[in-house]
């Protein structure tokens, strides 16, 4: 699982959530495959994501050094190579392959485990 | 721009921009899945913001081969992704027989100049189209090459630098002679190879229900999509309509209902084939293909609760192909109608599976298209086959919001009583609240799509609609 996908998943459906957004994030196992800058790219992804919550969730995985601050718009084109790099490393190299993502009003865990997370609830847990 | 001075020479491809911004060509179509054919090129030209009028203007369904005035960057564009669109050709001349085009390419030496130099090999060959056999290609093709004005140029049949050809259009198999001659210098070809690369014998993991990889590349175009969109596929099984909108740059998501499917344990779907391996996974399949990077995950979750995304217009498109009951049952979960003998008295079960309950058919669909309304940005596409009842087919059974657009409907019949549709809708505008897919009548009310695929069934089904059929009727 690609830390975008985290961006774009929700609680919401759980009984008696109002937001369930962003998620928890936390990390046991993760991979990461290298793969070619393309700036290009980085810009078209970065107008469809929550920037803040890429940055807390790449924070809450210690991947958050150069990273460029979520208080201000980001402008590719002035970041330097290490902030680039690291960009395009939260956005597109780093896969989390254990851990789990935790609803932010209820504390529910959703496990995480060959890349892969469980959003499936029980029937009594969903509205 | 100045006139080129003395010793300037323009490569040809800058003498024909420059020369013609509107280029004359030749478009040559696969002869399979016509019904598509539009669809798939308004999709590409909607996805890079390019008018389709003038194309769809031309290009119809009845014949394979259509002339018409192009931008050159639109002809490469189409190329670089059609599956139906074989080739293309820059329009030399035309004739209804070999003498009369003879004659006509003697008249326009002028065309041949910038090709006829030492370093620019050349060739000529024949496409017949419409038969395969008796026909006579290479006498064919050195009468032509004998008449072109190209001396300088040396000839080359496996590589050369501009590869003439003779399109011999035949509108009937058996008949003697082409209907119409075209020549042309070859332009490209289109994406038709993508069906080979991809191709479900060598695809690493595969479920019951995957997509034909044709079919798939020739959703992902309907549907508009690009590099740098986010796709979703809320029923995404083993990933195979994900695959070619990661192919075409998009980044992409799924999610599945069903364990096994997702984690790609238990049964496999391959013949012969007992459990599915280790390596198997849908990952693994991007992996294969090296579209690792455009892959951001399969979630295991239930499609039916649209609230697992963001309630935000954050997808470009959905693509999908639903579970229609024949070889994968609709799922969602929910509590089940207890019976007495499955719940052993005063057992404490360890862990507890969710129930799952059956999801009807027509709200797979309404769901499908609410989800897309919601989850779209405007101007995104969903897209998805919608399996129809041949006889009672209209529009009152197909699904409509009004916050979507239905802009493609194309059909693959299956059997004589039976086909599916490849639905696109787009989306014109945010939904306000309370507003849903309606669809007037449910063709699934009465019959079930599963039952109609089944014979016995099927008669049985006939037999109660009207009673008075017997087995033997014709």
């Amino acid at each position: 699982m690609k830390l975008l996908t985290h961006n774009f998943l929700s609680s919401r459906f759980l009984k008696n959530v109002t937001t369930g957004y962003p998620l928890k994030l936390t990390i046991e196992e993760k991979n990461v495959v290298e793969a070619e800058i393309d700036v290009n790219f980085l810009k078209n992804v970065m107008v469809k994501i929550d920037y803040a919550v890429l940055y807390e969730a790449a924070k809450s995985v210690g991947e958050d050094e150069n990273l460029p601050s979520p208080n201000a718009i980001v402008d590719i084109d002035s970041l330097n190579e290490q902030q680039l790099k690291q960009l395009h490393r939260v956005l597109v190299c780093l896969d989390v392959v254990i851990g789990s993502l935790e609803c932010p009003e209820t504390g529910r865990i959703f496990p995480i485990r060959d890349g892969i997370p469980n959003l499936l609830v029980n029937e009594d847990e969903v509205s | 721009t100045p006139p080129p001075g003395p010793g300037f020479r323009l490569q040809p491809e800058e003498w024909r921009e420059q020369v013609a911004p509107l280029m004359k060509c030749v478009l040559l179509f696969s002869q399979q899945h016509t019904d598509f054919r539009l669809a798939e090129l308004r999709g590409i030209c909607r996805a890079h913001d390019i008018d389709a009028e003038l194309l769809t203007k031309t290009v119809g369904v009845e014949r394979a081969i259509y002339v018409l005035e192009a931008e050159r960057r639109v002809v490469d564009l189409l190329l670089s992704r059609s599956m139906l669109l074989k080739s293309a050709y820059e329009w030399i001349e035309e004739g209804g027989e070999y003498e009369e085009l003879h004659r006509r390419i003697e008249q326009r030496s002028g065309f041949f100049e910038p090709y006829n130099t030492a370093d620019l090999s050349f060739s000529v060959r024949l496409r017949p189209v419409g038969r395969k056999k008796g026909v006579n290609a290479l006498g064919r093709a050195r009468e032509v090459g004998e008449r072109l004005p190209m001396g300088d140029a040396p000839v080359n049949l496996d590589a050369p630098d501009t590869a003439f050809t003779i399109l011999e259009e035949y509108l009937h198999e058996k008949a003697p002679a082409p209907d119409r001659i075209y020549f042309g210098r070859l332009l490209g070809h289109g994406q038709f190879s993508l069906k080979n690369d991809f191709n479900l014998q060598d695809r690493i993991y595969i479920g019951n229900t995957t997509m034909d990889p044709e079919l798939s590349f020739i959703q992902a175009n309907i549907t508009a999509v690009k590099a740098a969109d986010i796709v979703i596929d809320p029923f995404c099984g083993t990933g195979g309509l994900l695959i070619p909108a990661a192919k075409f740059g998009a980044l992409v998501m799924g999610s599945e209902i069903n364990y096994q499917i997702a984690k790609a344990v238990g049964r496999s779907s391959r013949a012969g084939v007992e459990k599915r391996g280790a390596d198997e996974s849908t990952a693994a399949n991007f992996k294969q293909y090296g579209l690792t990077e455009k892959f951001l995950s399969v979630v295991m979750g239930d499609a039916s609760r649209h609230d697992m995304w963001r309630a935000v217009e954050f997808v470009d498109a959905v693509v999908s192909d639903p579970p229609y009951g024949i070889r994968e049952k609709g799922r969602k979960i929910g509590f089940k109608e207890r019976k007495e003998h499955w719940t052993l008295p005063g057992s404490e079960h360890l862990q507890h599976f969710p129930e799952k309950q059956v999801y009807s058919l027509a709200s797979v669909f309404s769901d499908l298209v609410d989800l897309s309304a919601s989850r779209l940005r405007v101007g995104g596409r969903v897209s998805f086959w919608f399996p129809v009842i041949r006889d009672e087919y209209c529009a009152d059974v197909l699904p409509c919001h009004p916050a979507m657009r239905l802009v493609e409907n194309c059909e693959q019949t299956l059997t004589l009583k039976t086909s599916r549709r490849l639905l696109c809708y787009e989306k014109v505008r945010s939904p306000v609240d309370g507003e849903h897919t309606q669809t007037v009548k449910d063709q699934y009310a009465q019959k079930t799509f599963h039952s109609l695929t089944h014979n016995i069934l099927e008669f049985c089904t006939d037999k109660v609609l009207h009673p008075t059929c017997t087995p033997h009727d014709p």
